[in-house]
């Protein structure tokens, strides 16, 4: 049988849909019958779907984006 | 998602070696480029290892046949220029071996279950389990800037790869070189980072 630890530990794999047919049943039931982990497990699936909703690392700004092509195509023409 | 309508259009001048369209792309791609040399060198040449993986993409442009995507392809350059910089500093460190040198966050989940693997206590009670609500806070949108900037290295690139830009997890494995197993234990490991941050903000209000 499952403890709470294991399932709090393959959560992820099994919403990644990464658990094996067994794996998955005996994921399935735990959770079927533990409030304590179907609460776990749906602060994580909040926790990615606000990852998933976070803007992505800011892009650079024309300046240092302007800087580094100067730079690349300095480099490439000496080659 | 973004990027990639931007990089389709760009395609063609990025292989003629236009200027304008190559700006875009570093605009585009620099920060996450940076975040997978970091996972794979380390902050003190990361930084160095994109000007050569800029040159590089650069030569190579004309060449890119579009068999993979041009992000998986960017990257796939950036790993290759780190693993380069690690075999000369001759200090080569394989990803797989750093991985459980960050034990803290599962430690802090171990410490929530009793010895017989029951949960201690309920997890908390949140005042939301609404995404879109939490994303509105601003003191937590701050307290998260700040616990994804202390994350491992490795952890960080997968997420930035995973859950940020929504790429297959197995395109992740290829990148880093990691098996599928590790990928999602260093990714499973920084959703949990974040998790205890909204857990905490949920019960305290602050960070
Ligand atoms: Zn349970």
């Amino acid at each position: 049988m499952l403890s709470c630890r294991d399932l709090a530990e393959k959560a992820s794999d099994h919403i990644e849909k990464k658990l094996s047919f067994r794996e998955a049943l005996s994921y399935r039931l735990h959770l079927f019958l533990c409030g304590y982990c179907r609460k776990f497990v749906r602060h994580l699936k909040t926790t990615i779907e606000f990852g998933q909703r976070l803007p992505e690392p800011e892009p650079l700004s024309d300046e240092e984006a302007e800087k580094i092509a100067a730079q690349t195509f300095e480099k490439s023409d000496q080659e | 998602m973004l990027h990639k309508a931007q990089d389709e259009e760009d395609i063609d001048a990025l292989r003629r070696g236009d200027r304008a369209a190559f700006t875009r792309l570093v605009q585009r791609y620099h920060r996450p480029m940076l975040v997978i040399a970091r996972a794979i060198v380390g902050d003190v040449w990361a930084e160095e290892v994109l000007q050569e993986a800029w040159v590089s993409i650069n030569r190579a442009l004309p060449r890119f046949e579009g068999r993979s995507s041009l992000q998986t392809w960017l990257y796939t350059i950036v790993r290759n220029e780190a693993r380069t910089r690690l075999s000369k500093e001759s200090r080569y460190v394989s990803l797989e071996s750093t991985i459980g040198s960050h034990e803290d966050t599962i430690e802090s989940l171990n410490m929530q279950f009793k010895k017989d693997g029951h949960w201690q206590n309920s997890p908390a009670n949140w005042h939301t389990d609404s995404p879109l609500q939490l994303l509105e806070q601003t003191q937590l949108r701050q307290c998260i800037d700040r616990t994804l900037s202390t994350l491992s290295a490795d952890q960080c690139a997968v997420f930035t790869m995973r859950d940020l830009q929504q790429m297959d997890l197995q395109e992740i494995c290829n990148i880093l070189e990691l098996s599928s197993s590790n990928v999602r234990v260093l990714l499973h490991r920084a959703r949990l980072s974040l998790m205890q941050v909204i857990d905490r903000y949920q019960e305290t209000g602050t960070c």
